[in-house]
């Protein structure tokens, strides 16, 4: 059954890694966030998933750590967005 | 029993999020990929917990699923929403291949 476990942790790191592959081919910001923020959950579930491989509740607690985290990421890029947004609509103008 | 049940829903999880993953490469459009990386991975995390809480099944462990699943699916539409506004206020024109209804 361990191996069952390796298995889907193997998939799920290779879903890691194609967020990291969309992460580096981007060229626009906005873009290169979105890849983050899909990063973060990802790796939220791999902990999830080792969680069960090594049979071990403990690591729930960093699970709810790591998301608020991710939270606080998202939402302070998304802010930096949209104030560079404001400073080149005023250059613009 | 409770094997199955947690490598039954493990796998659902992790089959939503690779094909987040793979709609994460394949679309090019900024509002298509907030789209699947938002409702992709919350489902998977959602499955996720609830096979880790049939693999424990005490009070505790479910209490921590239950916390977590209410959080995720309370911040992740907040930012996603987020960056969807910051991206549409900056308003370039969309991808060549999006289709207007």
């Amino acid at each position: 059954m361990s191996s069952f476990y390796a298995t889907l942790l193997g998939l799920t790191i290779i879903a890691l890694s194609m967020g990291f592959i969309s992460f580096m081919k981007q060229t626009k910001l906005s873009h290169r966030v979105v890849a983050i923020d899909f990063m973060g959950l990802v790796s939220a579930s791999v902990m999830g998933i080792y969680c069960v491989m090594v049979n071990d509740p403990i690591y729930l607690d960093i699970i709810i750590v790591w998301a608020l985290v991710n939270f606080l990421g998202t939402v302070a890029f998304s802010i930096y967005l949209q104030q560079e947004n404001a400073r080149n609509k005023e250059q613009k103008s | 029993m409770s094997e199955v049940i947690t490598a039954v829903f493990l796998t659902l999880g992790v089959v939503w999020i690779f094909l987040a993953a793979t709609g994460l490469l394949k679309f090019k459009d900024f509002f298509y990929k907030v789209h699947i990386v938002t409702k992709g991975p919350s489902l998977g995390i959602l499955f996720i917990l609830i096979g880790l809480s049939a693999r424990f099944g005490d009070p505790t462990t479910i209490i921590k699923c239950l916390t977590i699943a209410a959080f995720v699916f309370i911040t992740v539409p907040i930012g996603s929403s987020l960056l969807a506004l910051a991206e549409y206020e900056n308003s370039e024109e969309a991808s060549p291949k999006t289709q207007e209804n």
